[in-house]
C-alpha cells in the first residue's frame, strides 16, 4: 500500500523502536546460518548493549552464536551509549556508521571491530542476497539467508509497529486477541505474530498456540517475491503461491502494516 | 485451456487474478471453483463441469434462481428493441410506479446499476436535505468499496473517511454519544436491516436499537438511509423494514430487484424529493430498460408466490433440518442470521479454518456454501433441491467428522 492514507510517522523513537528490536534480533539468525558470520565473530566472546534514553537492547556474542535480549538483566562488557535517538537511527539509516565512543568497554576494540563487520553483514544481508554472494556465499545459502533475516524482521517490526505505530495500532484497535502463523514450505522457516491483552508479540518456529490464521509461503522463491513488496499477492494467493487458511482479515489488515516496513527501514 | 491455464491467463491479465468479491482468495483456493460456466434454477457448474447445488445466488441476486426462462423472456423482449437510448423509456417509470407502490413510505424511485450507486447517492441526498457533513456507519456493515464505507486503505485519502463515524452495532448507548458527540452535524445513520458481517456471526437488530436509531435521528434532524441491498425481497416484498418492523426514511435496493439482471435503486419519502432531485448522478447504462422489464417481471413473480414469505419458510425448514444433521453427527453447528439469508458454522473457537474444511468437503459432495459469508435461499430452493442438499451434506458432515 502507498504511504498516501498514512504517512510514516517522523518520530525518531519508533524507529529506534524498530532497529532495535526489529534489526538487531537477526544477528542470532545470522550467525545460526551464515557461515561468513561466525567467521567473523571467530573466537570473540561479548556481551554489548545499544542504549539512547531509556531505549536499550543486549547482544550476547559467544561460540558462534549470538543471544538477543529486549529486557537486559546483567551489565554487559561493552555499551554503546547514542547521545540521542536519531544518532542512534544514523547508526542503522545509512547516514554514517561511526559507532560512538563506548561508555563501558572502550578497550575490547577487537570485539568491537568483530561487532561492526557483523553490522555490516547483517545490514547487507538484510537488503538483498547479493551482496552475501559476492561476499562468496553459495547463492541458495545466501537467499535462504536473506529470507530469514526479511522474515523475522517483517515479524518483529510488524510487532513494533503494531504496538507503537498510531495507523498500525488503530488498524488492530478493536480486532482482540489472534495469533497468525508464517512459514514457507520445504523449509523450517516459520515465524508466528501474535496478539495478547492488547499487545503484539513475534516469535521463530511453530506458534504456542492454535493460529487463527495462517500463511504459508509455496517456496522460498514465492517468499522472496512476496517480501519483497510491490506483488500481486491476491493472484499469488489464487495461483497457490501464498496458502492462507483460517481468519484471512488478519491477514489483510496486516498488509498494510506490512509494507510500512520498508519505507521505515530503507537506508535513505 | 485447462482450469489451471486459465486461472493462470487471468493473473497474468487481471490485477488479483479474479476481481473483487468472486476471486477464490476469499473462499478456498485450490478447492472452491475459480470460474463458472453455467447455471440454472439452483445449479451451477463450474468451469471443470461439477454440478453443485447452490446456496450463494450469485451472492444474492438470484431470487427465483439462475436463467429463469419467464426473467429472461421479458428482458430479452424488450432488448430486441434496443437496450440503450438517448432517453428512458416508459419502463423507468412503470418500475418507480411499481416499486412506490410497493413500498410504504416511497414517494419516488431513483435508479442505478449497483448497489454501491445508491448508498453513495444516498448519502448526499441526505447530506444535501440536512446540510450537516456526518455520516454514522455500523462497524462491520458492507455498503460497497467506496472510501467512505470501507475499511480498505489502498489509494484512499484520510479526508474521505473523515466525516464516517463508525458505531458498534446493536449498542444504543453508543449510538446516543455519538450523535451526542456531534451535536447538529450528523446528516444520516446507515444500515442494513440485519448486521451481516464476513468472517462472523450474524446478528439481528434489537427492537430497542432500531427503535434508538429512529428516535436519535428524529431528534437530531437526521435521516436514516436503510442499505436493503442484500437483504431486499427476500424478507418482504414491501422492503425489509417491514420485516424487523422499523421505519427509515430513505432505502437503498439492488441485488435480487431483477433476478442477476444489473439495476439499484432508492426510495425516499416527499419531502427528500427536492434534495434527491439536486444530487446529480448518472450513469451512461443506468436507463437501460431491459434490466427494468426484469425487474418488474421478478416482482411479479414474487407477489403471486407469496416469495418473501415462502423463501422464508423454505430456509427455515432447511436450516432446522441442517442443525439437526449436526447434532446426528455430533458436529456442534451454530446458527445466525435470517431463513433466508442463513449462516451456519462450526461451533468451536477458532472456527474459520475448521469452516474451511468443512465447506470444502460441503463442496466435494457437490454444494455451495461459503465458508465466511452468509448464504441465500431463493425460490430456486424446491424442496427437492433443498432434500437433495441436505443428503450431501449429511455425507460432508460425516466425512468432517471422520476426517
Ligand atoms: C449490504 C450491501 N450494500 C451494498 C452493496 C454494494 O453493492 P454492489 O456490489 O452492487 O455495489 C452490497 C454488496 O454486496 C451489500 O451487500
Amino acid at each position: 500500500m502507498s504511504l498516501l492514507f498514512a504517512p510514516l510517522e517522523k518520530k525518531p523513537e519508533l524507529l529506534a523502536n524498530l532497529y532495535l528490536y526489529a534489526v538487531l534480533p537477526g544477528f542470532s539468525d545470522l550467525l545460526k546460518h551464515c557461515p561468513l558470520a561466525r567467521a567473523k565473530l571467530g573466537h570473540h566472546s561479548f556481551s554489548l548493549r545499544l542504549q539512547s534514553g531509556s531505549l536499550q537492547a543486549d547482544l550476547y556474542f559467544s561460540k558462534g552464536r549470538c543471544r538477543f535480549f529486549r529486557n537486559p538483566a546483567l551489565r554487559p562488557q561493552i555499551i554503546l551509549r547514542y547521545l540521542s535517538l536519531s544518532q542512534l537511527n544514523h547508526q542503522f539509516n545509512g547516514k554514517g556508521f561511526a559507532l560512538p565512543l563506548p561508555s563501558r568497554g572502550a578497550t575490547r576494540l577487537g570485539d568491537l571491530q568483530a561487532f561492526s563487520a557483523l553490522a555490516g553483514l547483517l545490514q547487507e544481508g538484510l537488503l538483498s542476497s547479493r551482496n552475501l554472494i559476492e561476499r562468496g556465499l553459495e547463492s541458495s545459502l545466501a537467499r535462504s539467508i536473506h529470507i530469514r533475516l526479511t522474515l523475522g524482521c517483517v515479524m518483529a517490526a510488524g510487532a513494533e509497529l503494531i504496538n507503537k505505530e498510531t495507523f498500525s495500532k488503530n488498524l488492530f484497535a478493536t480486532s482482540g486477541d489472534w495469533l497468525i502463523d508464517f512459514s514457507i514450505a520445504s523449509t523450517d522457516m516459520k515465524a508466528w505474530l501474535e496478539r495478547r491483552g492488547g499487545i503484539c508479540h513475534w516469535g521463530r518456529g511453530a506458534p504456542p498456540r492454535s493460529p487463527g490464521a495462517s500463511l504459508e509461503f509455496a517456496s522460498e522463491a514465492a517468499a522472496l517475491e512476496a517480501l519483497s513488496g510491490n506483488v500481486d499477492t491476491l493472484a499469488m494467493v489464487n495461483l497457490r503461491t501464498i496458502r492462507l487458511r483460517g481468519h484471512t482479515p488478519l491477514l489483510d489488515k496486516l498488509e498494510p502494516v506490512f509494507a510500512r516496513i520498508d519505507p521505515y527501514l530503507k537506508p535513505q | 485451456m485447462t482450469p489451471e491455464e486459465l486461472l493462470q491467463k487471468a493473473c497474468d491479465l487481471l490485477p488479483g487474478g479474479i476481481p473483487g468479491h468472486q476471486n477464490p482468495a476469499l473462499t478456498v483456493p485450490g478447492t472452491f471453483p475459480a470460474f463458472a460456466r453455467r447455471a440454472e434454477g439452483a445449479i451451477y457448474e463450474d468451469i471443470e463441469g461439477h454440478r453443485l447445488i447452490d446456496f450463494m445466488c450469485g451472492y444474492g441476486p438470484l431470487i427465483l434462481g439462475a436463467a429463469h426462462p419467464a426473467v429472461d423472456e421479458a428482458f430479452t423482449q424488450v432488448a430486441r428493441n434496443g437496450n440503450c437510448f438517448n432517453h428512458p423509456t416508459e419502463w423507468t417509470v412503470r418500475l418507480a410506479e411499481k416499486l412506490v407502490s410497493l413500498i410504504d413510505f416511497a414517494d419516488w424511485a431513483f435508479f442505478g446499476k449497483n448497489g454501491a450507486d445508491m448508498t453513495y447517492w444516498a448519502t448526499r441526498v441526505a447530506r444535501e436535505h440536512t446540510g450537516k457533513p456526518y455520516l454514522i456507519k455500523f462497524s462491520q456493515a458492507y455498503h460497497g468499496t467506496e472510501a467512505w464505507c470501507s475499511d480498505a486503505y489502498a489509494g484512499a485519502l484520510p479526508e474521505e473517511k473523515k466525516y464516517t463515524l463508525i458505531c458498534p452495532w446493536n449498542d444504543p448507548l453508543a449510538l446516543e454519544k455519538i450523535f451526542a458527540e456531534k451535536r447538529g452535524q450528523i446528516a444520516a445513520v446507515i444500515s442494513t436491516p440485519f448486521d451481516h458481517p464476513v468472517f462472523a456471526d450474524q446478528s439481528l437488530p434489537d427492537p430497542t436499537f432500531l427503535k434508538t436509531i429512529r428516535n436519535q435521528c428524529d431528534q437530531e434532524g437526521a435521516l436514516w438511509i436503510l442499505d436493503d441491498v442484500r437483504c431486499g425481497f427476500r424478507h418482504h416484498l414491501g422492503g425489509s423494514h417491514r420485516y424487523f418492523n422499523c421505519q427509515p426514511d430513505l432505502s437503498c435496493y439492488s441485488k435480487a430487484l431483477a433476478n442477476g439482471y444489473a439495476l439499484s435503486a432508492a426510495v425516499g419519502r416527499q419531502s427528500l424529493k427536492p434534495a434527491a432531485s439536486r444530487v446529480f448522478a448518472t450513469g451512461s447504462f443506468w436507463n437501460n430498460p431491459a434490466p427494468m422489464a426484469a425487474a418488474l417481471k421478478t416482482i411479479e413473480i414474487l407477489e403471486q408466490t407469496d416469495g418473501p414469505a415462502t423463501i422464508l419458510q423454505k430456509g427455515q425448514t432447511w436450516v432446522e433440518a441442517f442443525l439437526d444433521l449436526g447434532k446426528k453427527h455430533g458436529v456442534p453447528l451454530v446458527y445466525s442470521g435470517t431463513p433466508a439469508m442463513p449462516f451456519l458454522r462450526i461451533g468451536e473457537p477458532q472456527w474459520a479454518a475448521r469452516q474451511q474444511d468443512f465447506c470444502s468437503a460441503v463442496l466435494r459432495e457437490g454444494v455451495f456454501l461459503h465458508p465466511h459469508h452468509n448464504w441465500f435461499i431463493g425460490l430456486q430452493h424446491t424442496d427437492a433441491i433443498l432434500e437433495e442438499s441436505l443428503t450431501k451434506i449429511d455425507r460432508a458432515l460425516k466425512n468432517f467428522r471422520n476426517a
